[in-house]
Formats: C-alpha cells, structure tokens, sequence
C-alpha cells in the first residue's frame, strides 16, 4: 500500500479552493486594519529552542521536538507572544512598538478526533504601552476586526486575570482552580462548606460559576466584593467598559481563568455562535518581561483562523 | 432550543426522570422506538449515543450540553468543557482489585495491572509514585488475575458481587464515580438562560 501518495498524516491540515481563499482574505482584512494602526508585520522563526519557555508552565509536551546539530532540543512554533517578546527584547529599547503576525503554530494531539496540529494564528502584540491607555486601543483593535470579519453573533467576553489570582492567593486551594476552570457548581458547593467559608466570601464563591454576562454581572459583583484587591480588578474593568466607545459585543465572565500562566490584567475571548471554540483570545502581560530580565507591559490577542473559518462555512449553511 | 447528548442506557434512564420529575415533558423519548433524535416539547433536542461519543458531540458544538459518567471523562483526552452538576446519581467507583494475597505479597518485578481505563490507572499509580506494567483489556477484566495475566486490576465497583463470585476484592478506592451535566463552553456563553432552568430543574430534583 502505497497510502502516502494519497493521505496526509493524521498531524496537518491542508486548505483547498475556497477555504483557502477565504483564509487568505479574512487575513487580508485583518492585515489592513493592522498595518492602519501602524502595527508591523513579523515573520517569526519556524523552530525555536525549548528552553525559551522554561519556567514560563507552556506544556512541552504538545511541542513537536527535534534535537539541532548542536544537540539542543528545539520544538516547531508554539506560541507567537514569547518570541515577540525576545525580540523586543534583543531591540534593547523602551519605547512602544506595534507588532503583528500571521501564522501557523503546530501542538500535538494525542488523538486527531478533527482536530489538528496545525493551528493559523493571525494576531497582535501591543508592547510597552501600560495601563488603560493599552488596554483601550487593544480592546478597540479587537472590537474592529472582530467587526470586519462580518460575521453574526458575535461576542467579546472580559475578564480579569489580576481578579482571578488574588482570588486563588486568598483562598490558596488548587482544587478551587479546576472547580473555577470548569464552572463546576455543585463542587463550589462542596468547597464551601468543608471549608466552613462563610459570609461575603461565601456569596461571591457560590455566585461565581454563574458570574458571566451583560454588564449587570459586572454590577453585581461590585455588590458582592469586599477585598480591596479584587475591588480594585473589578473596577479596572469597569472603567475599561465605560471608556469602551463601542460597547456592543461587550460581555464578562468573573470565573475566566488565564489561559496563559503570564496574564496579568484584562483578558479577551471572542466568540462566533457558529463556532463550538472561541475565535479570540488575548490578553494583558506585564510580566512576561521579568523573564527577560526587563520591565515592559503588554497586551495582545490573536484570532484562531480555523475556528473564524469554521463560523464562516456554517454561516453560509444557514444564511444561504 | 439547546440540544442536549444523554449516554444511552442507565444514565438516559436516570436523567430523564429527573427531568419528567421536574415537569419537562419527556414522553417521547419514553416512548421512543429506534430513534436516535428526538425533539420534546419543551424545545429541547435530544440525541442518545455512547459515552464516548457524547463528548465528541459536544467538543465539536454538535449539542450544547451531555449527560455523561465520570468514568468517562476521566479516561478521555478532552476536557474543554464545563463541568457543571454532579447529578449524584449513578454511583460507583474505580477500584485497584485483586486476591487478598496482593496486599501482604513482595513483588520482585513489576506489578501487572489489567485495565479498560489505561489512563485512570496510569495516573493512579503515578499518584502512588508507582511504576506498574499497564495490560489493556476490552471487558471481563476480572480475568486478568484469574487467567494469571496480570496481578491486579483497576476498574468499576458497582456492587463487587462479580469480584466476590472470582475470589477477588476491593484492595484499594481510585476515585468516586457518578454522572455529571457537561456543557460547552461556547454554548454556555449564547444560552445561558435554558442552560441554569435546566440546571435549576436538576439541582431541585436532588
């Protein structure tokens, strides 16, 4: 059997006719708001060496690694942001820099029930700008490009991962991170009762795996925090909101975990009602940089192409 | 509409009398023939299918929420999704079984462990800090000890009264098993006023 000359490994992904083009013109249109807003394009290396992302928690073991003629380990692209990161780094400057890319980046998959190693990445990082200042022209660079898209229904969730750690540092439980994870009600219930939490504390745990929604969500929780920490997340939000000029496709989701270990502040996920995944996620790092030794806020987000792809073709099912 | 996955067999039985219970209306799927897709008159779509497949079906977005044993998602490899309720139903649990000589006996190599669930038993005698050979079996795993293919065995403990009739028993609990209300995570965000009436159903009918 000579099946190689047929079938592609069960690891990649091909795009024909008009996938293809549909691909090539969702990042055209992205590509001209980022180029608008003076965002420079990078091409990124293909293979990066592994022990980039030491001490960073990224799961090495969805890298696809090889061993270089030095006898480093090296893996295929895993991420855009770090190695933006290094190479700001290397630019030994402080001033803002705008950057942005497309491209694929390869995880593996212990079995390929449809889905793919390959995964199109087109997206921004915004370096070096702090504070609401970033996070304002980021969260408009999203709400613009989530909107050229044309696509109905869409949804742009905050969240906020300074809430999300104090949180976890109060309550210092690993159990609580995956009942958070997987908005699991009935063991929050269980959580706070063994460990005999309560008051205002109790309230906010037991409100929390229901705490995503319109603004009135955000009011709420104003309503039910009482550590000036995590008041202090919440309000950053808040204030994100109100300065939002466009607050249509906004929403929150209190109980959203980062989904990178480096998030610090606001995070993004974006999503099509025709896509059982998000088609963006993003979010602020300011710490990313102590990694390299330096101090430099940050913020960024990337839509996952396959999945605005798959809203695209289901779309055309139901509108057509 | 949301559009619901229930596991055929005991758990389709279990979760739609809580729901007839909680006054949904479930007399077509009680009276049901061959169908695998039925649509009640609450709005609800409901798809029957095994448990495996009730988590692709919802990873894929094909139905919003599932209906599906803890056993289940412990084995699978995906776990994208929320994991709402702990319906309390349908309980049992994994378990590490063998003859009672297993727990006073020295092994001078490796232990044997035959499983369905090669996953559950790996991470089981991680947790230990144990290096076991894992032997993987598609049903009657209780032969494993009898027909001296492995040591032990790591499976599901309903009432024991299979292992008893073979001379085996429980040596030690893995986990607690019972059916959960799975939901994905996209869904949840578009629907969530009929995802938390059913979840409210559900939580009343506990």
């Amino acid at each position: 059997m000579e099946e190689f000359k047929y079938q592609i490994p069960e690891e990649s992904i091909d795009s024909a006719g008009l996938d293809a083009r549909l691909l090539r013109s969702i990042e055209e249109s992205l590509r001209n708001i980022f180029n608008h807003h003076g965002y420079e394009e990078l091409m990124l290396p293909t293979f990066e060496y592994i022990n980039l992302y030491n001490g960073l928690e990224v799961d090495e073991s969805s890298m696809f690694q090889f061993t270089n003629y030095e006898g480093k380990r090296i893996a295929l692209r895993t991420d855009f942001t770090v190695p933006i990161a290094r190479l700001y780094n290397n630019a030994n400057t402080s001033s803002v820099r705008r950057y942005s890319y497309f491209g694929k980046v390869f995880h593996t998959q212990k079995r390929h029930k449809g889905r793919s190693s390959e995964i199109f990445q087109g997206g921004m990082e915004l370096i070096g700008l702090k504070g609401l200042e970033g996070d304002l022209e980021c969260l408009s660079l999203i709400q613009e490009t989530m909107k050229t898209l044309k696509l109905h229904d869409l949804k742009l969730e905050l969240g906020s991962a300074k809430f999300y750690k104090r949180l976890t540092s109060i309550l210092g439980n690993r159990k609580l991170v995956e009942i958070m994870t997987k908005k699991q009600i009935s063991e929050m219930e269980k959580f706070v009762k063994d460990h005999g939490i309560e008051g205002e504390m109790k309230d906010l745990l037991l409100y929390l795996p229901q705490a995503f929604g319109d603004v009135s969500v955000l009011y709420k929780m104003k309503t039910l925090v009482t550590d000036e920490r995590l008041k202090e997340a919440v309000n950053e939000l808040e204030e994100l909101y109100l300065k939002a000029e466009d607050k249509e496709m906004i929403s929150f989701d209190f109980c959203m975990v980062p989904s990178q270990s480096y998030y610090t502040g606001v995070m993004f996920n974006g999503y099509s009602y025709y896509s059982a995944h998000p088609i963006l996620s993003g979010g602020r790092y300011d710490h990313l940089f102590n990694y390299f030794n330096s101090h430099v806020p940050s913020i960024g987000f990337c839509f996952h192409m396959n999945e605005v792809l798959n809203a695209y073709t289901k779309e055309d099912e139901i509108y057509d | 509409m949301i559009k619901i996955a229930i596991t055929k067999g005991r758990i389709e039985k279990q979760v739609c009398k809580l729901l007839a219970a909680q006054g949904f209306d479930m007399d077509p799927i009680i009276n049901k023939d061959r169908e695998l897709l039925i649509e009640t008159k609450d709005g609800i779509q409901m798809i029957f299918a095994k448990a495996n497949d009730v988590l692709t079906f919802l990873e894929h977005g094909i139905v919003d929420v599932g209906f599906v044993g803890k056993d289940t998602m412990m084995e699978a490899d995906f776990d994208d999704y929320y994991e709402m309720l702990d319906l309390d139903i349908g309980k049992c649990c994994f378990a590490l079984c063998a003859y009672p000589e297993y727990k006073t006996k020295t092994f001078h190599r490796r232990k044997k462990i035959a499983s369905k669930y090669t996953k559950v038993t790996k991470d089981f005698f991680a947790r230990k800090q144990e290096d076991v050979e894992i032997i993987k079996l598609e049903g009657s795993v209780e032969l494993g000890p009898v027909v001296g293919l492995s040591d032990a065995i790591v499976d599901i403990v309903e009432t024991g009264s299979t292992l008893k009739a073979n001379g085996l028993e429980v040596i030690e609990k893995v986990e607690d098993i019972s059916t959960r209300m799975i939901v994905n995570k996209v869904s949840l965000k578009y629907k969530k006023d009929e995802i938390f009436k059913l979840i409210d159903a559900l939580k009343k009918g506990e």
